[in-house]
């Protein structure tokens, strides 16, 4: 498992052994397969296995990131993206002529959200397959884009006075809108979502915690956290998705079920840094120099 | 901007010719202290913005406005990583945008802001993302007509002397490379034309090259080519420059400061070629050559 723990990037096995570090550069793209540590104006992207050996040069100009284990890249503009096998052929790219506001990936399909307010959902060939524009409101752009690990159901928050919270799901020829909510919310930059099939309920960020939405639901449920939220991830055993908080010096851990229940919630006191990855059933947290490991268990 | 709109504020700004700075309404983010300009080649496209180069100074919005979107730069795994550093993105009247990076955004910003008048601070200039010195990266984008815009058509005018440089202009064909000028006569036949142009940023002591605002090609007296760079808009999957013929970056440089001008017939007889370069602040250079073509 891949890990980015203040400036330095790593791997770990299940046994705790570490099989490689290196320091940052500027930034790393870190996936179970490989990584890409990069300085801030890339000429050569690097991509290195888990023991840190040289496996291939992608020719991009631009910033790796990864989505579900697939490989991108996010041109210096911010408006030009072209996804990248681990053997750094490029797949395709697209150029929308704009801000890139946020980025999601399902197995096959990558949804793209931009400054306009529209999002665009491509085919693993980089085909356009569904698009929409928000026109709603005065102002638009789309802060958050999700998409369920088998492309099915895709979650959007988009749009200013109104913000709005959208569940889309997967027809013949593209998506269908299930459930579309005016939120309270106000956000200015890109939030955290997360889009869990089964059931295909979208969980996102909320000024009080998480907020959740599905298809049978006549008002997202608000679920409390402590402090601001850093990430969404899952989901882990027995349907619960875990959400990462942090208020100065304390890092939050809560599982939150399905329902929207807070079942579970682990503390850190830390100042410095820290990281946390969900890893199939069980998870990782790194706290200054040490990466730990927890499983979960129903019970 | 529709284009249009793009050439009224041209003309508006030729008849402003005096420059008085109030008659503008926008205003400068940090001081004019140029590094690189809107169309240059930037990376493997055009440069859809400007690069201002200031040590430590307040970074104000070019209007009042509303903040639709910002990003802070972080080591972290997850946000998207954007060259752009840590940028805001305000929205001004008719969808236009202002979009600043590359600088360091201030608490106001970062807690929640989200009306921003003009004498309200962004944050300060700074290192983030790809700059390559202290400063802010300004682009504006015109929502109605899905384009980025040429930033120097809305800002007030800059103190800028320095003409543009035309230099080490070639001619090519498929077996010969010609540098101009020359005395020996060129071979007749279908050449290309492309030459070094650029504009010296005064900003900075050390060589500073940037793209120049127009380039026109005349052969013989005729006008064959006129490079303009107004606006930048996607069409069929590529970044195209307009009001000119909507070039694309690959048409329009050979490398970075090296332009392909256009490709020409000659035939036997005395040949004229003229170059006329353009920087944004009006100064003009222009090249002139003359040569033999023989059979």
């Amino acid at each position: 498992m891949g890990f980015l723990l203040g400036d330095t990037v790593g791997y770990v096995t299940r046994e705790g052994v570490l099989l490689y570090k290196e320091k940052v550069l500027h930034n790393a793209a870190v996936s179970d397969q490989g990584f890409i540590n990069y300085s801030a104006l890339p000429k050569n992207l690097l991509l290195k296995d888990p023991w840190g050996r040289f496996c291939t040069n992608v020719q991009v100009d631009g910033y790796p990131f990864i989505r579900r284990n697939r490989l991108f890249v996010l041109s210096q503009d911010g408006c030009r993206i072209t996804e990248v096998s681990f053997q750094g052929e490029i797949k395709w790219e697209r150029n929308f002529n704009q801000l890139i506001t946020t980025v999601d990936a399902g197995t096959s399909h990558a949804v793209v959200g931009l400054l306009d307010g529209s999002f665009f959902v491509l085919k693993d060939t980089g085909d356009l397959l569904y698009q929409e524009q928000e026109r709603e409101g005065i102002f638009h752009s789309v802060y958050c884009v999700s998409i369920s690990a088998n492309d099915r159901f895709i979650g959007i928050v988009l749009g200013i006075h109104p913000q709005r919270g959208i569940l889309l799901e997967r027809t013949v020829t593209g998506y269908r809108r299930l459930s579309s909510f005016e939120l309270s919310s106000d956000y200015r930059r890109a939030i955290e979502g997360l889009v869990v099939y089964p059931p295909g309920i979208f969980f996102f960020e909320d000024p009080e915690g998480i907020r959740l939405i599905d298809a049978n639901l006549s008002q997202p449920v608000p679920v409390s956290l402590e402090g601001k939220l850093n990430r969404i991830s899952g989901p882990i055993a027995d349907g619960i998705v875990t959400a990462w908080t942090h208020t100065k010096g304390r890092h939050v851990i809560s599982g939150v079920n399905f329902y929207g229940k807070k079942v579970f919630f682990k503390s850190f006191s830390v100042e410095g840094p820290f990281c946390f990855k969900v890893w199939d059933s069980s998870f990782l947290i790194g706290i200054l120099d040490q990466i730990l490991y927890f499983e979960v268990k129903a019970g | 901007m529709r284009r249009g709109n793009a050439v009224l504020i041209s003309i508006f700004m030729l008849l402003c010719n005096s420059f008085v700075p109030s008659v503008f309404s926008y205003q400068w983010p940090v001081e004019a202290r140029i590094l690189s300009v809107f169309g240059q080649w930037k990376g493997d496209d055009f440069f859809k913005g400007i690069t201002l180069f200031s040590a430590a100074s307040e970074v104000k919005p070019i209007e009042d406005g509303e903040i639709i979107f910002f990003h802070n730069e972080s080591i972290e795994d997850g946000p998207l990583p954007y060259g752009l550093g840590s940028f805001i993105v305000i929205e001004h009247e008719k969808a236009l945008r202002s979009i600043y990076g590359n600088f360091a955004l201030s608490e106001s910003v970062l807690e929640g802001k989200t009306y921003i008048g003009k004498t309200d601070s962004l944050g300060k200039a700074g290192l983030t993302g790809a700059a390559e010195t202290s400063g802010v990266s300004l682009f504006v984008y015109d929502g109605e007509a899905k384009q980025f815009v040429n930033p120097f058509l809305l800002l007030p005018p800059f103190k800028d002397t320095t003409r543009p440089v035309i230099r080490n202009v070639q001619l090519e064909s498929k077996d010969a490379f010609i540098t101009l000028p020359t005395s020996n006569p060129i071979p007749k036949g279908n050449w290309d034309i492309t030459a070094e142009i650029y504009d010296l940023s005064s900003a900075v002591t050390m060589f500073w090259p940037m793209g120049v605002y127009k380039v026109s090609l005349y052969f013989n007296g005729q006008e064959l080519f006129t490079l303009t760079m107004d606006a930048l808009k996607e069409l069929e999957g590529k970044v195209r420059v307009y009001p000119s013929e909507g070039f694309s970056a690959e048409q329009v440089y050979k490398d970075a400061f090296r332009m392909r001008l256009k490709s020409v017939q000659l035939n036997p007889g005395v040949a004229n070629l003229e170059i006329v370069a353009r920087d944004f602040a009006g100064n003009e250079r222009n090249q002139t050559f003359r040569f033999r073509v023989s059979d």
